[in-house]
C-alpha cells in the first residue's frame, strides 16, 4: 500500500483521499450499526415503530457513544504518540484507561452516580488526568520506550489494584459484579442521557487534542528544536493531558475501558498521512471511531450465549498487534 | 547592522554556571565561530541566544528589543536554531521535514502558500538534497541528515543563524559544502554563528572567532589574530602547526600537554 496523500498547489500534500475513505467507512459502519442486532430492522423499518423506538432508545446511542469513544481513543492515542515520539503510547497502555476507569468505580462503589449529576464523567476525567500527569512526571519527554511502558504498567497496575480493593470489599456481591462486568467495557443498555453526559467534555476534549497538529509536527525534531519554531512546549503538554483525560475519562465513565483502539489506529494510518504526526490526528479520530464500531457490530453478530463486550474483541485484536510492535520496536533498537 | 546581542549573561545548569557573563554582538552579512573545548558552554550560549536556556544574569537582545518580549512565533521567525546531533523521530518524507522550518510564518489555520513551497524549495536545493526530498528522515545517512535538518534551518529564512556543531560526522567534502551554504546566506545579509572544532575549517571560513573556556570568552577577534600558540596551549591544552599554504590559515593540533 503506498501513501494516498496527493501533492497540492503548494506543495502542501492533501489527505482528501483518506478522509473520504473513512469518512465513508465511518457512514456504512453507522448504518450496519443501527440495522444489526437482536432484532434486525431495515432502514426504512427504523423510522416507524417499533423501529424507531429501538432505534432511540437502543442503538442510536450505542452508535453514538461508539462514535464518542472510538474517537477519542484513536485521536488521544495518535496525539500521545506524538507527544512521547513512541508509537506504543495509548490511553489503554499508559494506564489512561484504567485509572479513568478507577474514577468510575469509586463514584460506583460509594453509590455517587444517582445522588450527584455529572460525578461519573467528571470521576473519569479527574482519573485520567491524574494518571497523565503521573504518566508525565515518571516517563516525561523523550523517555525511551522502556520507561514508558514500565511507567505505564506500574500506573495501570496500581489503578488495577485499587480497583480489586473496590471489588473485595464492595457492599454487596451484586454490585461487585455490576463493576466486574462494566469495566470489560460496552456501548450496550446505555441511553441518550449517557450521551448527553458525556458529549459536552468529549467535544472539548477533540478541540483541546485537534488543535495541536502543528506543535506535534514540530515535535518530530526534538523539543529544542520544537521550541526554536516557537511551540510553547508547557503549553502543548497541558492540552494533550487536558484533551485525553476529558474525552477518554469521560468515554470510559460512561463505557468502561475499551483497550488497544487507541494504539492500533494510529498505527495503521500512519503510512497514508506520511508518518507526520499532525496529519495523523483526524484521520485516526475517524479510523478509531469506525474500529469501534466494527467491534460493536462484531460484538452483536458472533453467536454466544452471552453477547461479547466490543471491548474484549479490541484486545483480542489488539495484544497481538502490540506483542508485534515491540518486538519491531526490539529489531530497531536492540 | 546589530541583529543578535547579549549583555554580560550568565547561565545556571543545576549549581553549575554554565555561561559566566558573556557579552557578544552578531552583524547581519558575518559568519562567526564559536570555538573552545568540549564544556565550555558553547551549547548553552547559543541555547541561551534563542531564548532556549533561562538566563541567571543579564540580557538577550533581538533588532534592539529584549529576546523575552518577543511573541514565540516571530521570534522563531528571525532566529533560526540548528541543533546539535537533532534526530527525527518518526520516518517523514525530507521534503517535509524541511517545510517544518515554515511553521513559524504560519498562522494558526493558515495552510501554506506558494510562497512557502519556494522557501522550501530552495532550501533543499541550497543544501544540495533536493533529490532527497521523498527520502524518509530516518534512511538517511549522517551527512544527508546535517544538510537536510541545515534545510530545515535555512527554509525559515531567518535573518539569525545559530548553528551548534553542523559539521560534526560530516566528510571533508561535506564539511566544506555546510560552511559554503553558510558563507552563502551571510551573502544576503543573514548573521550566522556556529560552533566548531574544526580549527582549520573555521580560519577558511569565519569573519570572526569567539572562544570560549569554561564559560567566558578568551578570545575575540579574526582567525588570524585569535589563532595562536599560545591560545591553543592555554584553551585546548595542545601545541600545533599553524600556518599558511596558498593564502589559507590552517591549524594542524599535534600534541597534547
Amino acid at each position: 500500500m503506498t501513501a494516498a496523500a496527493t501533492h497540492g498547489k503548494a506543495g502542501a500534500p492533501s489527505d482528501a483521499r483518506l478522509y473520504a475513505v473513512l469518512g465513508l467507512l465511518l457512514v456504512v459502519l453507522a448504518v450496519a450499526s443501527l440495522v444489526i442486532g437482536d432484532v434486525a430492522l431495515s432502514p426504512a423499518a427504523l423510522f416507524v415503530p417499533p423501529g424507531s423506538i429501538i432505534l432511540e432508545e437502543i442503538r442510536l446511542p450505542r452508535l453514538l457513544l461508539g462514535i464518542l469513544m472510538g474517537g477519542s481513543l484513536g485521536l488521544s492515542g495518535a496525539a500521545l504518540q506524538g507527544l512521547l515520539r513512541n508509537p506504543l503510547a495509548e490511553p489503554g497502555v499508559i494506564g489512561i484507561s484504567a485509572s479513568a476507569g478507577l474514577g468510575a468505580v469509586i463514584v460506583f462503589y460509594f453509590g455517587l452516580a444517582s445522588v450527584i449529576p455529572l460525578v461519573l464523567p467528571f470521576a473519569g476525567f479527574a482519573g485520567g488526568a491524574a494518571a497523565v500527569a503521573l504518566l508525565y512526571a515518571l516517563a516525561g519527554r523523550g523517555a525511551s520506550s522502556v520507561t514508558l511502558i514500565l511507567a505505564g504498567i506500574a500506573i495501570s497496575s496500581f489503578a488495577s489494584s485499587l480497583t480489586a480493593v473496590a471489588l473485595n470489599l464492595a457492599p454487596s456481591p451484586y454490585a461487585a459484579l455490576e463493576i466486574a462486568f462494566w469495566l470489560l467495557g460496552s456501548l450496550a443498555d446505555r441511553s441518550m442521557a449517557d450521551v448527553a453526559l458525556i458529549v459536552a467534555p468529549v467535544l472539548l476534549g477533540w478541540v483541546l487534542l485537534g488543535s495541536t497538529g502543528r506543535a506535534l509536527d514540530a515535535l518530530t525534531l526534538g523539543d529544542a528544536t520544537a521550541q526554536s519554531l516557537g511551540v510553547n512546549l508547557g503549553g502543548l503538554r497541558l492540552r494533550i493531558i487536558f484533551g485525553t483525560a476529558l474525552a477518554v475519562g469521560a468515554s470510559v465513565a460512561v463505557a468502561g475501558s475499551i483497550a488497544f483502539v487507541g494504539l492500533v489506529v494510529p498505527h495503521l494510518l500512519r503510512p497514508f498521512v506520511g508518518h507526520e504526526p499532525g496529519r495523523l490526528l483526524w484521520p485516526s479520530a475517524l479510523g478509531g471511531a469506525a474500529l469501534l464500531l466494527a467491534s460493536d457490530i462484531a460484538a452483536r453478530l458472533i453467536p454466544t450465549a452471552t453477547e461479547l463486550r466490543p471491548g474484549v474483541i479490541t484486545a483480542l485484536i489488539g495484544a497481538p498487534f502490540f506483542f508485534a510492535l515491540v518486538l519491531a520496536q526490539r529489531r530497531v533498537q536492540p | 547592522m546589530t541583529l543578535l546581542a547579549a549583555d554580560s549573561i550568565a547561565v545556571t545548569l543545576g549549581r553549575r554556571r554554565v555561561v559566566d557573563g558573556v557579552s557578544l554582538e552578531l552583524t547581519a552579512g558575518r559568519l562567526v565561530g564559536l570555538l573552545g573545548p568540549n564544556a565550555a558552554g558553547k551549547s548553552t550560549l547559543i541555547r541561551a541566544l534563542c531564548g532556549l536556556a533561562p538566563l541567571a544574569a543579564g540580557s538577550v537582545t533581538l533588532d534592539g528589543r529584549p529576546l523575552a518580549d518577543w511573541p514565540r512565533d516571530l521570534r522563531a521567525r528571525r532566529i533560526a536554531y540548528l541543533e546539535q546531533g537533532a534526530h527525527c523521530a518518526w520516518p517523514i518524507a525530507a521534503a517535509r521535514l524541511v517545510a517544518l522550518g515554515r511553521l513559524p510564518h504560519l498562522g494558526a489555520w493558515q495552510r501554506p502558500a506558494v510562497e512557502d513551497a519556494r522557501a522550501i524549495a530552495a532550501a533543499l536545493a541550497d543544501c544540495d538534497v533536493a533529490h532527497l526530498a521523498e527520502r524518509p528522515a530516518t534512511e538517511l545517512s549522517g551527512g544527508e541528515e546535517a544538510r537536510v535538518l541545515l534545510a530545515r534551518a535555512l527554509a525559515a529564512d531567518p535573518a539569525v543563524i545559530l548553528a551548534d556543531e553542523p559539521v560534526a560526522q560530516l566528510d571533508p567534502a561535506h564539511q566544506l559544502q555546510v560552511m559554503e551554504t553558510l558563507k552563502r546566506r551571510t551573502a544576503v545579509g543573514t548573521a550566522v554563528l556556529t560552533v566548531l572544532h574544526e580549527l582549520t575549517l573555521a580560519a577558511q571560513f569565519c569573519d570572526r572567532l569567539i572562544v570560549m573556556d569554561r564559560g567566558r570568552i578568551v578570545a575575540d577577534g579574526a582567525p588570524r589574530d585569535v589563532l595562536t600558540d599560545a591560545l591553543l596551549h592555554d584553551v585546548y591544552g595542545v601545541r600545533a602547526a599553524i600556518g599558511e599554504r596558498d593564502g589559507a590559515l590552517y591549524v594542524l593540533p599535534q600534541t597534547r600537554i
